[in-house]
């Protein structure tokens, strides 16, 4: 409701939101309201950074900016399921 | 200099969204050991719906609407959308849960967000929506952009970090006192952990047993 008016809405905005919403709160693992609203402001801010920043000529443009979070995040989800395995057979 | 200024502002005002979205996703997940994963299409609905209330299924523009009458029926959309969130986590989530068949949640959900998106798309035939604003940012600075260290601003992005950062510390279940959050109920580690303490819950509910106990914390 806050962000609609900012742009011109479809339905896959919504799903994209509420994707980029589940990324935020699985890095911080489903934990504490505040950290998830934290995370989210970092994935925001990390696909505002990809969308815009350029390095003289080199820039990933906006296309990058919305893959390149979610790739982060299954790297993350991958690297914690990787050490939890080791963790697990010990127990 | 000025680049990095936008890319803040702008970061902050998307992150503010995916942050709330983030805290949605996260309660649910404290509240009922569930991934909602229909949760983007049903904030899609609540917005579609709002949409519906307020102008119908034409085009409309920015300013074209009252705010007396957007309030109402941003008011009806969340209605709707809350009705229709619980609506179906009792019908068809909590139903495997209770079965302590995770396929089955995880499945239902999928297919509440795929029924949403075929809702909203029989409804809503245009490819892209623009949505009424009720309050007139373009008459601020530029046509509603202002220049801030040398970089171009909407002010409408000040307006949702601001609103972000608002609705942050009204949302159930906040940090205590430490600084850590206080889960309304520990997450059950399994589906099977899930079903027996949904049954639990069942056979000592207060509305079974006409008591006057409480829900368990």
């Amino acid at each position: 409701m806050a962000a609609a008016p900012s742009a011109p809405f479809s339905v896959e905005t919504g799903t994209l939101l509420g994707l980029k919403g589940l990324v935020a709160a699985m890095i911080v693992r489903f934990g504490s309201p505040w950290a998830a609203f934290a995370a989210g402001l970092g994935v925001g801010l990390a696909e505002a950074a990809i969308d815009n920043l350029r390095i003289g000529d080199l820039g990933l443009g906006a296309q990058y900016g919305e893959i390149l979070p979610l790739a982060f995040a299954l790297a993350l989800i991958a690297y914690r399921s990787l050490r939890a395995e080791p963790d697990a057979e010990r127990a | 200099m000025s680049l990095v200024v936008q890319v803040i502002v702008t970061g902050l005002a998307a992150g503010g969204v995916y942050g709330l979205v983030a805290v949605g996703h996260s309660l649910i997940y404290r509240l009922t050991g569930i991934v909602y994963f229909a949760f983007g299409d049903l904030v899609a609905f609540a917005v579609f719906a709002t949409l519906l209330v307020a102008a119908g299924t034409a085009p409309v523009s920015r300013t074209s609407l009252a705010p007396g009458r957007f309030l109402l029926a941003l008011a009806i959309g969340l209605v709707f959308c809350s009705a229709v969130g619980a609506a179906t986590y009792v019908l068809f989530i909590e139903p495997y849960l209770l079965r302590g068949s995770t396929l089955g949640w995880v499945a239902s959900t999928l297919a509440i967000a795929f029924a949403l998106r075929g809702m909203i798309g029989a409804t809503f035939t245009r490819p892209a929506y623009v949505f009424p604003d009720p309050i007139p940012f373009d008459k601020v600075g530029r046509d509603g952009v202002v220049s801030l260290a040398g970089a171009s601003v909407q002010v409408r992005s000040f307006f949702v970090i601001a609103l972000a950062a608002l609705l942050q510390p009204l949302r159930p279940g906040r940090s205590n006192a430490r600084g850590t959050a206080a889960p309304c109920r520990r997450s059950p580690r399994t589906s099977r952990e899930l079903a027996s303490s949904a049954s639990r819950s069942r056979r000592s509910s207060p509305l079974r047993s006409g008591s006057s106990a409480r829900w368990p914390q």
